[in-house]
């Protein structure tokens, strides 16, 4: 059956308050985690920015220093006539040197001359620098013609990248490499003149350069934890980076610009110069990353911890919904037992409460039902047991009738008690035919009807089966034969008897209720050659009566026939299809009719069987189909012992052993037959199986164990398989059904009287 | 250096007031390398009975100094200076000599280095100052006569671990004689001669020895001489103010020699003399007569003896050094030989911008900045503009 995948209910109930709980817990807990690290970082950034403006404030004012510092040095009247009169510039260079030393930002300071030729410079070094650009801008205020206007300091940004490679200062630097860019101060040199008009002389102009790459270092945090995470730079119009950062840098960098602005600073192209500070993030972040990695613990143990209040809530709470399964499921298995379900919750104890009560209702009911089963089955039980016991109580009585009126027809008659005793005699097998159908069926009912699987020649049943029905259909003016296909094996392994008992029954009812015209006893192979599993077709057909449509349907019930009439007419129990019916199905076949009534009947049905491959005749092929005067002659003189405690069947089996000349010592139990046994010599015996003091079978034991290997033979009215087969485990040889029919017991003394046994080893030996 | 000027300037300061006054000491600063010349000058007193004072300043700064204290009336009363400073006379208002109060056994060779636009600014005193070829004869036993002879034996002496040569490389006292070889001159009819071929050979042959290796170019004065006094040089070029040292030091082991000549072309020192000037027109001041004492005592016989005597400079006085001549030994009569072939370094006004010119000229063409050319055409052009703005 189809079962729809759904959740549990633990599982809803899990989803739930994990939604409700920790899916806002964790929400909130990343908006926490994002706003305190947007916080931090906007808190770097603010620090960022203000260190960069702090730091171009320092570099402004650093600049103005240093120009302040560099004017007052161009005011040195050394200096200023230096330019003018060489004589003063080895005095101007040892004061330039001087300046120098003590203003290490500086990393050039050059003194030109009023026709822009450097007459100066320290480092020395310096004078091998040579620059257009701060050429110009020397040309520029060296102009005699702005000597007015441009008696002030100016800084200028000089865009040569010769000039910046070869600054003094960047011959060791490996780390940073300028890339344009040197600022030049410029301080025109002036001296005064006693004049009125145009008291002031240009000479030339001393000029410092300034490091870009000291700038920054003289900006730089002081600390050097700090320092290391920090780069500066600077950037110019369209020129966004003047220097060119070589070492590694970080993957997380914040980034923070601001504008030099000096208010003497002339940048000959208009744009601004900018101080770019890019910082390391990560530090900024490290006590925020603590917080973060603290806060996601708290919020997975949060959640670790919700998960199993859930889960410990869940099972709290679907623990009742557990015990109501489990009892449902119990219900389920037919256990009804009244438990005690606890839980705290009234509404599921109040179901557990109804549930048990719902399963103490069923399980009275069941126990009702159970109860009245039980006691129908023992009613069929002692049904059984009543008609075996019957079977067995009359079977004895039965035993009596037949072998006395056997005995009385053998004894001299006149015609009239002879017809009397035929009579009785006809009536005592009718009698029996319907005693061993009510105990087949009877075993059918109790579900011990069992069917055989012994090797037998189906040619000695069928030509067994001719003997019986050809004189007796030839005697009612009636044609029987028999149709056999030639693809019938004869050695099977089935069961004989039973099937001997259905064609019997099928082949009786086809005489019964055939006034005239044939019967025919029809058997093929539906099995190919090859089959392990034989399955044969038995067809018998008669011009009979026939039955009418309506009456088939009853015909294989039990007790009954296809007409009320017919039992008074042809009489029978009713069994016998029914048997059949059964015993087919046992045999693994099925049974059908087809009838016409008026016309005849066809009675067919199929059974299985299994091909004996050892093709040995079976036990009783032993026995020759041997004429009873013939066997009579051969039982004359053997000394059989007779065990039986009726009176009655001592006397039907003692005369009829007699009247073929055996000698009949008789013991009335098996005690007495171990005495007897003790005390004289027997060529076999006859044991009854129910018998007081010592069973049949005690007594069999017994005599096995003291190695006496005298043929016994069971006489028993239980003729059930497990009696059957208990009399072989005990040591028997072989049985013989009460009552005792003739023949049988002649063929079954014969089979074991000495000569013949000692036929049976030579053979056996012989196949070994 | 520096600190000396700075003390040179607080002596100075010192002084100023005492100038002023009649009975303050004479004060006298000379430039000479040798020290004994305080000696020498301070005799003065036990010659004229008048209060002295004796102070040396290095000639570089001297002028510097005597141009800014000029205006200030800060000058000394005498200076005792080589003979090229008083090229500044305008502007250190040199005193105008009388050629009365110059002494008639000075040859006129010598006076011509006092002789500025036909006037006499100063008086010499010491004549020579010219450069010489020292050297150790207990490493040389024959000096080189040129520079093609040091230069074979350089290998020999690194070998054995010394410098072959030493001078005072960047001094263009000492890249005068190499010009001089090339017949090129600072100053040539009173004009500045400085962008002239020879110029440019001269700077190519000097620094052609420098990156031959013969010649530490760094190495300066007292490098060099502290070299030969240590005996870690073979060969030294210094003035003759050294002589009394070396001879010190060295005894018989110091040999002296021509300087070495260039394919054939002797290299021309200068000679020069050092002079007693009077700045700020001192002559003719509040000093006069104790100046006019002074004037007397360094011409005479006596001073002009113990000049030879005490620091081994040639006097100017012809007499006393014939005196001398006649008595001395071979080295001595080397160091005169070379002062013949000396030429006198010029005394114009021009020369005291020459000097520095030729200076930033010589070093920019030695460290690449300039070619041959180019340098001396900036020493024509600072040495010019200087003159001319001093006009």
């Amino acid at each position: 059956m189809y079962k729809a995948k759904r959740w549990s209910y633990q599982r809803v109930l899990l989803v739930f308050i994990l939604t409700i709980a920790v899916v806002p817990a964790t929400l909130l807990s990343g908006w926490l985690l994002y706003e305190l690290r947007h916080t931090a970082i906007y808190g770097a950034e603010q620090s960022l920015l203000w260190r960069t403006r702090n730091a171009a404030t320092d570099i402004k004012q650093l600049l103005m220093d240093h120009v302040n510092k560099l004017a007052s040095l161009g005011k040195d009247n050394t200096l200023a006539i230096a330019p003018s009169n060489i004589i003063f510039t080895e005095q101007a260079y040892k004061k330039m040197q001087g300046f120098h030393s003590e203003t290490p930002l500086f990393d050039t300071l050059m003194l030109f001359d009023d026709s822009g030729v450097l007459v100066e410079a320290t480092p020395m070094r310096a004078m091998r620098l040579s620059s257009l650009a701060l050429r110009d801008e020397i040309n520029f205020y060296t102009d005699s013609f702005r000597i007015e206007s441009i008696n002030s300091p100016a800084v200028v940004l000089l865009e040569d990248p010769l000039l910046a490679k070869n600054l003094p200062s960047m011959r060791n630097q490996v780390h940073v490499r300028a890339i344009d860019y040197s600022v030049a101060i410029i301080i025109p040199l002036v001296i005064r003149k006693d004049k009125i008009v145009n008291p002031l002389k240009l000479t030339g102009v001393l000029v410092g350069l300034v490091s870009m790459e000291q700038l920054l270092e003289r900006v730089k945090p002081s600390t050097p934890e700090i320092a290391k995470n920090i780069y500066m730079n600077f950037s110019f119009g369209d020129k966004k980076t003047l220097m060119e950062n070589n070492s590694e840098l970080p993957p997380t960098l914040m980034h923070a610009s601001t504008e030099l602005t000096v208010d003497f600073f002339d940048y000959t192209h208009g744009n601004s110069l900018h101080l770019d500070v890019q910082e390391n993030l990560a530090p900024h972040l490290s006590e925020v990353n603590k917080t973060m990695i603290f806060l996601l613990s708290l919020v997975a143990v949060f959640i670790a911890a919700s998960l199993l209040i859930t889960r410990i809530a869940a099972n709290y709470l679907t623990t009742p919904i557990k015990k109501i399964r489990a009892m449902t499921r119990s219900f389920a298995k037919g256990d009804y037992t009244q438990r005690r379900v606890e839980g705290n919750f009234r509404e599921f104890i109040d179901l557990a409460e109804l549930m048990t009560k719902m399963g103490q209702k069923i399980d009275s009911h069941i126990r009702e039902i159970e109860q009245k089963r039980k006691n129908a089955e023992q009613a069929s039980a002692y049904k059984t047991a009543f008609l075996a016991n019957m079977s067995h109580e009359i079977r004895t009585p039965m035993n009596a009738i037949v072998g006395l009126s056997h005995l009385t027809l053998d004894t001299p008659l006149n015609d009239k008690q002879r017809k009397y005793v035929t009579n009785i005699n006809n009536a005592s097998h009718s009698l029996l035919g319907i005693i061993n159908d009510i105990l087949d069926y009877s075993k059918i009912e109790a579900g011990r009807l069992e069917i055989e699987s012994t090797p037998f020649d189906l040619t000695e049943i069928t030509d067994n089966l001719f003997g019986i029905f050809h004189f007796q259909a030839h005697d009612k003016g009636l044609a029987f034969s028999m149709n056999i296909s030639p693809n019938v094996p004869s050695r099977l392994l089935g069961d004989p008897m039973r099937l001997k008992q259905i064609l019997i029954n099928l082949l009786g009812n086809a005489l019964k209720f055939t006034e005239s015209g044939k019967i025919i006893l029809g058997i093929r192979s539906l099995s190919q050659p090859d089959d392990p599993m034989i399955s044969l077709e038995f067809n018998v057909k008669d011009t009979g009566i026939g039955i009418e449509d309506a009456q088939l349907e009853q015909l294989f019930k039990p007790f009954t026939q296809a007409d009320v009439s017919t039992t008074r007419k042809y009489g029978g129990t009713g069994l016998g299809l029914s048997i059949c019916k059964k015993l087919v199905e046992l045999m693994g076949g099925h049974i059908q009719i087809k009838s016409t009534p008026g016309k005849g009947s066809e009675f067919i049905f199929t059974a299985n069987f299994q091909a004996d491959v050892n093709q040995e005749k079976s036990s009783n092929s032993l026995v020759p189909d041997l004429q009873l005067d013939i066997m009579r002659e051969h039982l004359s003189g053997l000394n059989v012992l007779l065990v039986e405690d009726n009176t009655i069947n001592q006397m039907v089996a003692k005369e009829l052993l007699e009247s073929v000349n055996v000698n009949v010592s008789i013991s009335g139990d098996g005690k007495q037959a171990l005495d007897a046994l003790h005390k004289s010599t027997f060529d076999m015996i006859l044991m009854d199986i129910q018998m007081p003091v010592m069973d049949g079978f005690e007594a069999t034991r017994r005599i096995r164990d003291a190695q006496n290997e005298i043929p016994i033979i069971a006489l028993t009215a239980n003729a059930t398989k497990d009696d059957k087969e208990e009399c072989i485990r005990v040591g028997m040889d072989d049985y013989l059904s009460k009552p005792i029919k003739t023949e049988e017991l002649y063929r079954k003394v014969f089979m074991y009287r000495p000569e013949q046994k000692e036929s049976h080893k030579a053979e056996a030996n012989a196949s070994q | 250096m520096k600190v000396f000027g700075f003390l040179a300037l607080f002596v100075i300061s010192l002084l100023l007031p005492a100038w002023a006054a009649d009975d303050e000491p004479l004060t006298v600063v000379f430039t000479h390398e040798n020290k004994a010349f305080a000696k020498i000058i301070r005799s003065f007193y036990d010659f004229s009975g008048e209060k002295i004072k004796a102070q040396w300043i290095d000639q570089a700064d001297l002028k510097v100094k005597l141009i800014e204290q000029t205006e200030l009336g800060g000058t000394p009363d005498v200076v005792l200076v080589p003979a090229d400073h008083l090229g500044l006379y305008s502007m250190i208002k040199y005193s105008q000599i009388p050629e009365k109060l110059i002494h008639k056994d000075i040859e006129k060779r010598y006076l011509q280095t006092v002789k500025i636009d036909g006037m006499y600014y100063g008086i010499p005193v010491i004549m020579g100052n010219h450069l010489l070829l020292y050297y150790n004869k207990a490493l040389v036993s024959k000096p080189a006569s040129s520079w093609k002879e040091l230069l074979e034996t350089q290998p020999q002496f690194t070998k054995q671990g010394y410098n072959t040569i030493d001078w005072s490389f960047a001094e263009m006292y000492w890249f005068a004689p190499f010009l001089g070889a090339y017949g090129g001159w600072p100053i040539t009819d009173s004009k500045i001669t400085l962008d002239t071929p020879a110029m440019e050979q001269a700077l190519a042959f000097y620094w052609g020895l420098a990156n031959k290796g013969l010649i530490d170019p760094d190495c300066n004065y007292d490098c060099a001489f502290n070299n030969f006094i240590n005996r870690k040089t073979a060969y030294v070029i210094n003035g003759i103010w050294s002589y009394s040292q070396f001879l010190d030091v060295h005894g018989d082991d110091l040999g002296v020699a021509l300087l070495p000549s260039i394919e054939g072309k002797p290299l021309t020192p200068m000679f020069s003399t050092h002079a007693i000037a009077f700045p700020n027109d001192s002559l003719n001041g509040a000093k006069r007569q104790s100046i006019l004492k002074f004037i007397e005592f360094m011409q005479s016989d006596l001073v002009q003896k113990e000049i030879w005597k005490e620091i081994n400079e040639f006097p100017v006085n012809s007499k006393v050094l014939e005196e001398i001549r006649a008595n001395v030994d071979t080295n001595v009569k080397v160091l005169l030989e070379q002062l013949m072939k000396a030429q006198a370094m010029p005394s114009d006004t021009s020369m005291a911008y020459a000097w520095p010119a030729m200076s930033k000229g010589f070093s920019r063409y030695g460290s690449g900045t300039l070619s041959a050319k180019e340098a001396a055409e900036l020493m024509q052009h600072l040495a010019e503009n200087s003159s001319n703005n001093a006009k």
